[in-house]
């Protein structure tokens, strides 16, 4: 939801987990200071009480679960740093110096969004660069009109 | 592969240092002419089989993949024995001592910077070659234009360029010599930019968007694919579709996959994780054997009848002057005491602005279009000359998009769809310009061996001093009018100018030609005056330049001087300049 996809690769997602894990915050947890990290079986690690309060919100169904979510991460340093770190490294495919293996690089969202070859990765075909995306980028909150051809060919057919 | 060592005792026709673009060039036609060619990288292995000519650069991929820093070096080994600058480490090797840092990096490996390079190969200008006759600014080339036109066609089939025979970009081209291939397909970018700009004008100079002439595929060339659009020329492309100069290593190192190999072809003698270290001369100023360092410390020394020096216009003046003794107290090669310096860069100054469309990024060569039509006139005589680079990726190098623009909009509590609709409009209508700025060569800006920082082998590190002209300030103020006037016409907003400068990977001007022994280093064929049987190639023979990138003039460069030591070989009279 936070990355609006779906069908994540599974290789991809492994990577990114790890590299997430490695790098929750822990000097804070919910409400408290920790000087050390979070004690195994004793303090609830962030990424299970994301994993939580996500729970809770979707079983409440409230209507906009995106921005109660956002809301309610934003009220927590350590959980919405948690989140931050989820969507980055999703979208960019690394995070900080944190790489993942080479054959996860492509999974980085950020190409697909923008109608980009992943550079590196051996491209399209020739000439593919000279027209623009089939599926074109409209500035944000843009609701694409109708197609009124299509409709009035749909209201002649019934 | 390489060979493990070499019989001392053997003296070759021809050494050459270096297996860079130069160097390969030179190997492959010498081999053709059936020299006997030993020829020495730093680099440890080619990424490549030479049985069989199977490309094998996966490495370098995977290594540009899990590398956190996506700059030029990204792909490549950092040889802990021969270090290679880097723009994160620059002064883990450069020594820097000057008002500016130097930024431009080079490769040393095996087929050397024409792995990264991004593929740019222009012609110079006529009045370049006159800048000094012309302008009153520079040094005047012992070569003109004329002299070496038949050679820059010559380097545009040997690398493979793709450009329009019938653009005129200042340098004329004769019927009869076109393009070995059409012109790469404008990107959605370049055409979007060259129809806004159609009828601009500059100080009263018309602002041209024209497809750049690249050695970037756009038919099949040399058994190599064309451009797929990878987006990635630099640091490496994923399949070979831009020249690399492991295409004339290969043939030189096995004939058998030269179509163009005949007879006498004869397979030149690899020797790799082998550096430079001093070049020895006699008490008759003859080069007798080339010093070379392993990785393991142990030294040989190899002799030729002839060297050849193709190791970078870095690398080549700090082996020259290291190489002082008693007799040659200013190095090798170096009466004239213009060895080292010299020392230029295009200087790059960055631009950039936001579209009111979509012009879309990372599609395509990381540029194809530019404005070649500023780069020469009559104000060259008060400010520098400048190109303007059209970026396809979007403000990657101003701003490290796309991925910062991800963590911003992060930043920001973007998420969801609010987030992808957000970073894709704001990544698709970014357009970065860059200014890449004629310098003026200046005595003072120099490379010199350290005397005091070594690398791991105990070889001298290059100690740089740099500084920019008032005449490249100048140009940059200019670019940068000239810039806004074209935002203006694509209605972008939001100019911005990055502060400093940035090295555009051209090192030039270190190891300069010319006419008089007493202001230069070698004659137009890189023949050192003091030491006949040494030659220096690359563009350290530069005295001068315009704008344009400098490879394309290296290889025209290099090839004439192959055809010429063939010639000296072959002890025929002074050759035409036709091949």
């Amino acid at each position: 939801m936070l990355l609006d996809a779906t069908h994540l690769p599974e290789a991809a997602a492994r990577a990114f987990f790890r590299i997430i894990l490695e790098n929750t915050p822990t000097y804070y947890a919910p409400g408290d200071r920790y000087v050390e990290g979070p004690i195994d079986g004793v303090d609830p690690h962030p990424f299970d009480v994301l994993w939580e309060v996500f729970s809770q919100l979707e079983e409440e169904s409230t209507e906009d679960l995106e921005t109660r979510f956002n809301a309610t991460l934003a009220a927590d340093v350590s959980l919405s740093i948690l989140a931050r770190n989820i969507i980055i490294v999703w979208y960019n495919g690394y995070l900080g110096n944190n790489m993942p293996p080479a054959e996860v690089y492509a999974s980085a969202l950020v190409w697909q969004v923008i109608r980009a070859n992943p550079p590196g990765i051996p491209g399209p075909y020739y000439g593919e660069w000279a027209y623009p995306p089939s599926d074109p980028i409209l500035p944000p909150g843009h609701t694409p009109q109708k197609d009124q051809h299509l409709e009035h060919e749909r209201r002649k057919r019934r | 592969m390489s060979v493990e060592s070499v019989d001392e005792s053997k003296t070759f026709d021809v050494a050459i240092a270096g297996a860079g673009l130069a160097g390969a060039l030179i190997a492959h036609r010498l081999s053709r002419a059936g020299l006997d060619v030993l020829l020495i990288d730093a680099g440890d292995r080619p990424y490549f089989d030479p049985a069989t000519g199977e490309d094998l650069r996966q490495p370098l991929l995977d290594r540009f993949f899990t590398n956190p820093v996506k700059m030029t070096n990204s792909a490549f080994p950092d040889l802990a024995y021969a270090p290679s600058p880097s723009e994160t480490t620059l002064n883990k090797y450069f020594v820097q001592k000057g008002s500016l840092p130097f930024q431009s990096t080079y490769s040393r490996m095996v087929g050397g910077t024409t792995y990264h390079w991004l593929g740019t190969a222009l012609r110079y200008v006529p009045n370049t070659f006159q800048e000094k006759t012309v302008y009153g600014r520079g040094a005047d080339w012992p070569l003109t234009y004329n002299d070496l036109e038949d050679w820059y066609w010559e380097a545009e089939k040997a690398i493979g360029v793709a450009g329009n025979s019938d653009v005129d970009l200042g340098a004329p081209r004769k019927a009869g010599q076109p393009y070995p291939m059409p012109e790469i397909l404008p990107t959605y970018n370049d055409q979007k930019v060259a129809a806004a700009t159609r009828g601009l004008t500059f100080e009263g100079m018309p602002v041209a968007f024209n497809s750049t002439p690249q050695a970037r595929n756009s038919i099949p060339y040399q058994g190599r694919p064309p451009c797929a659009g990878s987006a990635n020329c630099i640091p490496i492309c994923p399949i070979q579709a831009k020249y690399d100069a492991s295409v004339h290593i290969k043939w030189a190192m096995n004939p058998s996959l030269d179509e163009g190999a005949t007879i006498d072809s004869k397979a030149v003698t690899p020797l790799f994780s082998a550096v430079l270290q001093k070049v020895l001369v006699d008490d008759r100023n003859r080069i007798i054997g080339l010093s070379i360092k392993r990785p393991d410390r142990s030294e040989l020394t190899v002799s030729a009848r002839l060297y050849v020096l193709a190791m970078h216009a870095m690398e080549i003046p700090k082996v020259l002057l290291w190489s002082a003794t008693e007799t040659l107290p200013h190095g090798v090669a170096n009466s004239s005491g213009v060895v080292g310096r010299y020392l230029m860069d295009h200087d790059v100054k960055i631009t950039y602005a936001r579209l009111p469309e979509p012009y879309y990024v990372f599609r395509g060569p990381l540029s194809s279009s530019g404005c070649e039509s500023l780069r020469d006139g009559p104000f060259r005589k008060d400010r520098s000359g400048f190109r303007i680079e059209l970026q396809n990726t979007g403000t990657s190098w101003a701003t490290g998009s796309p991925f910062s623009n991800v963590v911003d909009l992060v930043n920001r509590g973007y998420t969801g769809k609010k987030l992808r609709d957000q970073l894709a409009w704001d990544v698709s209508t970014q357009i970065e310009l860059n200014g890449l700025l004629e310098p003026e060569p200046n005595y003072d800006n120099c490379i010199k061996p350290s005397q005091t920082l070594f690398d791991p082998l105990g070889l001298p590190r290059p100690e740089i001093r740099y500084s920019i002209s008032d005449y490249s300030y100048a140009g940059a103020k200019a670019f940068v009018e000239a810039a806004k006037t074209i935002y203006a016409r694509l209605g972008a907003t939001g100019f911005s100018e990055v502060p400093g400068w940035f090295g555009a990977g051209h090192v030039m001007g270190t190891t300069r030609m010319g006419h008089d022994p007493n202001t230069s280093c070698c004659d137009s064929y890189g023949r050192t005056h003091d030491h006949p049987n040494l030659f220096i190639t690359g563009s350290g023979l530069f005295p001068t330049v315009d704008s344009a990138n400098p490879t394309l003039t290296i290889t025209a460069v290099a090839l004439r001087t192959a055809q010429h030591i063939v010639d000296s070989f072959n002890e025929a009279p002074e050759p035409s300049h036709h091949q």
